[in-house]
């Protein structure tokens, strides 16, 4: 695994060991957090197409197939 | 605009664990140059759906995401129509009615006929009682 070193003034030092301590996390992992964005979690139900004109919900993995007769049920009884 | 979309085909274009799903979207994709809509009742059943934990379970949908999902499907290079009903219903038309379920089938068909284009359904029934206003996808 590489290892990533830079230089910042003293007060800096200070500054970052301190907020990573306040957040109860190793300097490395919070300069980490700082520095990397946020994979973004899959949202319900996410698109699997979502494009103009064509649109495909992916659905749930736990989800079953649903029939026309699910439908039906599901809108109207 | 040819062809006005049930409720079933157009949610089974848009969600991939619809057992038609494949056989809808691609009928969709290749109709949409001739002209396509579906019914305001159409439109709001596929949010509900999108919407409904029942249906969708963990991946049901919010309202935001929903009306942006059906949207989207609407534009397009060939966008669809929203087609809302210019007459009350049709008496006559509904009286044949089998069921309750077959209610919303025959005011589709009243509003297909409005707009002089047919319905695309996959219910062979539907297709077999009105056979000049409902056309059978598959």
């Amino acid at each position: 695994m590489p290892t990533l070193s830079f230089k910042a003034a003293p007060a800096e030092a200070k500054s970052i060991r301190a907020a990573a301590r306040a957040k109860r996390l190793s300097v490395s992992e919070y300069l980490r957090r700082a520095a990397l964005p946020k994979t973004a979690p899959r949202q319900r139900g996410q698109a699997h197409i979502f494009k103009p004109g064509r649109v495909v919900i992916q659905g749930a993995p736990e989800a079953p197939l649903l029939t026309s007769e699910d439908v039906t049920s599901a809108l109207y009884d | 605009m040819r062809h006005l979309l049930d409720n079933d085909v157009f949610f089974a274009a848009l969600y991939g664990k619809h057992t038609l799903h494949a056989l809808a979207r691609r009928w969709l994709d290749a109709a949409k140059p001739d002209g396509w809509g579906v019914a305001t009742e159409t439109y709001l059943a596929a949010v509900r759906l999108l919407m409904n934990p029942l249906v969708m379970k963990s991946g049901h949908l919010t309202a935001a995401q929903a009306v942006q999902a059906v949207d989207m499907e609407l534009t397009g290079p060939y966008p669809g129509h929203v087609i809302m009903a210019r007459s009350r219903p049709d008496q006559t038309m509904l009286k044949q009615a089998k069921g309750h379920r077959q209610i919303m089938d025959f005011w589709l068909i009243q509003i297909a006929r409005e707009n002089n284009c047919v319905l695309a359904t996959n219910d062979s029934g539907l297709a077999t009682t009105w056979p000049e206003l409902a056309v059978r996808i598959a």
